[in-house]
């Protein structure tokens, strides 16, 4: 899957993941994709091979075209489980609170 | 070919309960089960490590239409029982009734239901928690007092002393195996086969690649609300299976404050019924990789994800939808195509309800909630509400569900219906649907306790009508 892993990538960046964490992310979220119901693995496929055949340039305004927007909402929504699955697999969070740990509001992003 | 006397196909709710109740009767009786057998607590519930190997395709299921709706289902012997949070609800008169009136059910009374729920409440331990519910469960009951609004703790299958769920591999398979069932995992149906008119054998794939027939004087299908369909419509029975699916279409929004106290391993307990059955307001168990995929399409994103800790919590809002969604197979797919459609009118719900769960959260002290929509905004007032409301459009809105079911309906009524009121086949002998496939219409509340029920009660039915007599329903 060249282009899921391109997505996952430029997702990735944006939150300045780890080289290592992104390629381990990356693995992670072409596994899940194989695991999609068989329909749905299939369009993905189809459409990847189709964008990964288009021109850079075109593939980057790709995602107006039906379908590659929602697989690309896809893409993202499964790097980003399996990104904070990876970094807190070996703790529980959230981590318990403590009586003078500072709470902390959602705030929309700029 | 090795032949038994009973198949059970799927060892869930429906499936373990039906091995249970004819095994113990001294029927022969063999449990198929897809997924693999993973001993209970081995993975920490609703972890991505649990969803790997315990969930159908990796929990990432969806019906799709405008807009999709992700759902879950286990897959693994005690199939959704091991995943789930083991909320109990017995079948209401209300809903007994219902079916009797809309679906041609017989047999089917409160009077007749009543004594096998309280088997399975006494064999599952039943129980609400000794002392208190965990700190997010009291945040939302703080806020539907705030409001008036009623809500109460749901109980769940759970041993307190021991700290264990009472899945059904700890209860009805473990009872099962006991009097004589052999349950055999790894084992796929791809269909079954019908020799004039009567269903005989099972073609079987292991997960070794082996394929199997086995021959059977009686085959329950047990499968689940979509697998049980799609194996029925594999082997050329269709007369109304795989129309009507129902389900709970459900909303979510993430709640901000200090007085929440998520801790990953809670199993959320407390449900707003104010408005139930139609709607349902509750709460969602909440980790990291969670959190992000509940915030992701927000106007927060999810870059402070880790930040939040316990001050986060994940709550949702579910419907009873009057609509139907279609079971497909499609040639060369292992996985059937599952659709849904959402009608104008619950759409409309839905936003309601979202409106009521952004309500009561904050009504519970929430510093801020956020509706998981695409560009959510997060919120403190009651004021903002509406403008949240009105972006949750049918192409903003992020629905989830786990309640699938109806999707072989029961009764009389063999224009609408494609079993009969105790889940043989109108149209193939030796076949009986016993799961949630079987749960006419979305029920309004957590269905596997109606799931248990109706499949123990059709399991004795089937064992009279040959002159065998039940065993006692309660564990020794």
């Amino acid at each position: 899957m060249g282009v899921s892993a391109d997505v996952s990538r430029g997702w990735l960046s944006a939150i300045d993941a780890s080289t290592p964490l992104t390629e381990s992310v990356c693995d992670d979220v072409a596994a899940r994709l194989d695991a999609m119901p068989s329909v749905l693995r299939s369009a993905f496929r189809v459409l990847d091979a189709g964008l990964a055949v288009l021109p850079a340039p075109v593939r980057r305004r790709a995602h107006l075209l039906p379908g590659v927007g929602e697989y690309v909402r896809v893409v993202h929504s499964l790097t980003a489980v399996s990104y904070y699955d990876l970094v807190t697999r070996d703790r529980l969070i959230p981590a318990p609170r403590t009586p003078n740990s500072p709470g902390v509001l959602a705030q929309p992003r700029a | 070919m090795r032949h038994v006397d009973a198949l059970v196909v799927g060892s869930g709710a429906g499936g373990a309960t039906t091995a249970a109740t004819l095994a113990a009767a001294g029927v022969q009786t063999l449990v198929l089960e897809e997924g693999p057998d993973v001993g209970p607590g081995t993975f920490r519930q609703f972890s991505q490590d649990q969803m790997r190997a315990q969930y159908r395709n990796r929990g990432q299921l969806v019906a799709l239409g405008l807009p999709p709706i992700t759902y879950a289902e286990g897959r693994c012997v005690g199939g959704s029982t091991e995943i789930n949070s083991g909320l109990y609800h017995r079948p209401s008169q209300a809903l007994l009734e219902g079916w009797t009136r809309g679906w041609s059910v017989v047999d089917l009374t409160s009077e007749g239901m009543g004594p096998i729920s309280d088997a399975i409440e006494h064999n599952l331990n039943v129980s609400t928690f000794p002392d208190r519910v965990p700190t997010a469960s009291a945040f939302l009951a703080s806020g539907a007092q705030r409001l008036g609004w009623f809500s109460t703790e749901v109980p769940r299958w759970f041993d307190h002393a021991t700290g264990r769920r009472q899945s059904m591999t700890l209860t009805y398979l473990a009872y099962a195996r006991e009097r004589g069932a052999q349950i055999v995992s790894g084992a796929w149906v791809r269909r079954l086969e019908i020799d004039r008119g009567r269903a005989v054998a099972a073609e079987v794939e292991h997960s070794d690649g082996r394929v199997e027939r086995i021959g059977f004087d009686v085959v329950f299908v047990c499968g689940g609300a979509v697998q049980s369909a799609a194996l029925l419509l594999r082997s050329g029975v269709r007369r109304n299976v795989g129309r009507t699916l129902s389900m709970h279409p459900t909303v979510k929004a993430v709640a901000f404050s200090d007085l929440i106290g998520s801790d990953p391993s809670d199993v959320p307990v407390t449900q707003v019924r104010e408005f139930a059955p139609d709607m349902t307001i509750g709460g969602s168990a909440t980790d990291a990789p969670l959190l992000a995929l509940a915030l992701l399409p927000t106007a927060v994103g999810v870059d402070r994800v880790l930040d939040f800790g316990p001050d986060a919590g994940i709550y949702y809002a579910a419907i009873r939808s009057s609509g139907r969604g279609r079971i497909r197979v499609v040639r060369g797919m292992r996985d059937p195509l599952v659709t849904f459609r959402l009608p104008t009118d619950d759409f409309a719900r839905l936003q309601s309800a979202m409106g009521r769960l952004l309500m009561v959260l904050l009504a519970a002290g929430s510093e801020q909630v956020v509706a998981s929509v695409h560009g959510g905004q997060p919120i403190s007032s009651d004021a903002q509400i509406p403008a949240e409301v009105t972006r949750m459009t049918r192409r903003a809105a992020d629905l989830m569900t786990v309640h699938v079911c109806s999707s072989v309906p029961m009764g009389e009524d063999r224009e609408i219906c494609a079993v009969d009121s105790h889940g043989a086949s109108h149209e193939v002998a030796g076949v009986i649907v016993n799961d949630a496939s079987i749960v006419n219409g979305a029920p309004g509340i957590n269905p596997q306790g109606t799931v248990m029920a109706l499949a123990i009660r059709n399991a004795e039915h089937f064992l009279t009508q040959r002159g065998v007599h039940p065993a006692a329903r309660e564990f020794a």
